[in-house]
């Protein structure tokens, strides 16, 4: 095995509302012979869209704050949110690349006697999984793969844009996560715009249009025969599982589509039990369809 | 309107817009102009180009932007279409032009340093799965204090003097 150590960063979304996401990749890392290591006084990323929006200089600030805790160890940062992962990727690239942001930034956190050093390297769970383990090894650990399984796969946003900086999956056609889900034993269904946001990031701007994307996209699913949703991101997971009822309340249509963490299907492939993932804390009803399939673990 | 030329001309946000040639891949790809015929990257590629600042950075059209980078990504003359839109947002938050909704949540994180704290529910949640313990909240003062200090935007100085306040009127 490699020796794999992270400083583990499981964000807002996740930690305060999420835990059976933070469970499941804590599983997963376990499994995995992943060391993550908890860092303390760390807060909001901040969030790369909101937060940017309104300052900038802000966003950039707290990220090198974040960034410098997150240093700890000389060891790398492991996200499970698109979210953090682009602020702490477009940020890194800022002040790396950028003298006049560095020195602003550390003259702020010179402040409050901390100070960032470029260099932060920064790993998206689902890219590790693909690039450090891959699909291969991972599927030589599956001892409960997940047969009978058909899943539409959205990656959201800012795990794969800006092409140019990630450099990670086609933005236009992601495939690397549905060649995770085939390594577990999924059957992996393609959909109509695919690559389109889920419109979560603009619910406080217009909770209408919002609803409508979120709504377009599961819409597509359903019609591609999936039979459940795998998202990567938490803001996804919100829009998808939680706003999923809404959805259907305002827009007068039925969709009743499980939506999963891909580390919690993962979990449940390599023999973790349902029970101790927390599947029943889903919004969107979840386990009547893997209980249907008899894969609810060991 | 010195405030809002001196932000663009720091940001060079008409230099950086000038590449563009209207031909609408932006636009093409958009997930919000696909249902807002008002939300048109290319037309606000446009108004930049053509100075209408002031119109764009008042209007709420622009705040739809959902960041997702698509823009950017299909530019065939590689313009940061969504890093410009972005700083056109930072212009009118500094104006005040911040949608209630955006302005809300911005507000909790200088609050409480994160986007949301757990609620009981959750904590009792995290609990049944055997989760570590959530150190430090409600604390989370340096943070706070940083976003405080940088920020020129009133909403994020809520602990700044009100001589501060009034000095970022004038800036």
């Amino acid at each position: 095995m490699d020796e794999w150590s992270y400083n583990l960063y499981t964000g807002c979304l996740i930690r305060s509302r999420f835990p059976h996401v933070e469970k499941s990749a804590r599983v997963v890392f376990e499994r995995l012979g992943v060391e993550v290591h908890e860092v303390a006084d760390v807060g909001c990323c901040p969030e790369p869209v909101g937060m940017r929006s309104i300052d900038e200089q802000v966003w950039l600030t707290v990220a090198a704050y974040n960034m410098s805790i997150l240093s700890a160890g000389g060891r790398p940062v492991m996200t499970l949110c698109n979210g953090c992962y682009s602020t702490f990727r477009e940020s890194e690239h800022l002040l790396s690349r950028g003298k006049k942001h560095m020195e602003e930034v550390n003259r702020h956190l010179a402040s409050i006697g901390r100070e960032y050093a470029a260099g932060l390297e920064v790993e998206h769970f689902a890219r590790f999984l693909y690039e450090k383990v891959g699909p291969a090894r991972l599927k030589q650990l599956v001892v409960s793969p997940l047969r009978g399984l058909r899943v539409a796969s959205h990656v959201g946003c800012h795990l794969v844009r800006p092409f140019d900086l990630l450099a990670f999956d086609d933005p236009e056609n992601p495939t690397k996560i549905e060649e995770l889900l085939h390594s577990v034993g999924a059957e992996v269904v393609n959909f109509p715009r695919k690559s389109l946001c889920c419109g979560f990031t603009i619910m406080g701007v217009d909770a209408d249009l919002s609803l409508k994307m979120g709504c377009e996209k599961l819409k597509n699913i359903k019609a591609s025969g999936a039979q459940a949703v795998v998202v990567v991101c938490p803001a996804c997971f919100q829009q998808f599982d939680i706003n999923q009822r809404q959805m259907e309340r305002k827009f007068d249509v039925k969709l009743g589509l499980p939506v999963f963490y891909l580390t919690e299907l993962i979990a449940l492939a390599l023999g973790e039990s349902q029970e101790s993932l927390g599947i029943d804390q889903h919004r969107t009803e979840a386990l009547s369809l893997i209980e249907a399939l008899g894969l609810t673990g060991e | 309107m010195k405030t809002l030329r001196e932000f663009i001309a720091e940001h060079e946000v008409r230099r950086r817009a000038q590449a563009c040639y209207q031909c609408g891949a932006c636009v093409g790809g958009c997930p919000v102009g696909r249902w807002r015929g008002d939300f048109n990257p290319r037309r606000i590629m446009e108004m930049i180009m053509r100075d209408e600042l002031e119109q764009l950075i008042r209007s709420e059209v622009i705040w739809l932007c959902t960041a997702c980078f698509t823009c950017f990504d299909r530019c065939p003359q590689k313009i940061e279409v969504t890093e410009l839109i972005t700083q056109l947002k930072n212009a009118a938050a500094r104006l005040g032009n911040i949608p209630e909704g955006e302005l809300k949540k911005a507000g909790v994180i200088a609050k409480d340093g994160w986007a949301g704290l757990p609620v009981s529910r959750t904590l009792k949640q995290r609990a049944e799965l055997h989760l570590p313990e959530l150190d430090h909240d409600g604390e989370m003062a340096e943070l706070k204090k940083l976003i405080g200090t940088v920020s020129r935007v009133g909403v994020l100085r809520h602990e700044r003097s009100s001589s501060d306040k009034e000095e970022q009127g004038t800036d």
